[in-house]
């Protein structure tokens, strides 16, 4: 499984996109036995909605927006990242990305108890964004 | 996690087993033309079989579709250097040159020899 850990400075929250292979019969006619990578994440949408699970089959499978083929495995990989920053405006350093503190149970607050364990738990006293 | 691939024999009680996982390292060996810190994400494939001459079979590493099993040449099962229409044809062929082995040079890939899985 490869784990994609993303710091977000505003939010003092890291983000995760996690890949992993998995073989199942799809729904996708043919009834055969498939062997494909399930692409999920953590980030949020800028509406506080999560994103879908992606299922890639091939090479040809790339994010919604992008065309075309990926010529490698990381190409790939990299384009899923990109499209979870930018569709969740993670890149913005507006303050507006980071207001959206109700959507998102991955942030880092003291009180966030039922959150994940990807948060970026020890670091209130170094994060020096804040002075 | 991984993907377990049990191999059974129609010779041999005993079954062997390959483990495919999705990995994002550092690549620093012969499937890195330069040495670079990047993270590379691939497929690997690791089983704890053994050749006819009870050599350890080698961990494969796939970056791309066009990562053929045989030198990235050609795929084993057929003699085509056709790239793979998609993840589970890859790992079909894989898993085939795993079983049956390949002799050098196969299909002209310039391919060190293989032999088959032991049961």
């Amino acid at each position: 499984m490869a784990l994609i850990r993303i710091y977000h400075e505003e939010d003092n929250t890291i983000y995760t996109v996690t890949v992993d292979i998995y073989n199942s019969v799809l729904d996708d006619g043919d009834g055969e036995m498939d062997y494909y990578l399930k692409i999920t994440t953590s980030i949020k949408k800028t509406d506080g909605t999560s994103f879908p699970e992606f299922r890639v089959k091939t090479l040809s499978d790339l994010p919604p927006g992008y065309g075309g083929t990926a010529d490698s495995f990381t190409a790939l990989i990299d384009d899923y990242v990109a499209y979870f920053m930018e569709d969740a405006g993670l890149g913005q350093s507006s303050s507006s990305s980071s207001s959206s503190s109700s959507s998102s149970s991955e942030q880092y607050s003291e009180s966030s108890s039922s959150s994940s364990s990807e948060q970026y738990s020890e670091s209130s006293s170094s994060s020096s964004s804040s002075a | 996690m991984a993907v377990n691939i049990s191999i059974y024999s129609n010779t041999s009680p005993s079954t062997k087993s390959i483990a495919l996982s999705f990995e994002g390292e550092i690549l620093a060996g012969s499937n890195t033309s330069v040495l670079t810190t990047d993270i590379d994400y691939f497929f690997k494939i690791t089983t704890g079989a053994r050749d006819t001459d009870n050599v350890q079979l080698p961990v494969k590493l796939m970056l791309s579709l066009d990562s053929l099993a045989l030198n990235d040449n050609k795929q084993s099962a057929t003699n085509t250097a056709n790239t793979y229409v998609d993840i589970k044809s890859m790992v079909v062929d894989y898993v085939y040159d795993y079983i049956n082995g390949h002799t050098a040079d196969q299909y002209g890939s310039g391919v060190k020899l293989q032999l088959p899985m032991q049961f």
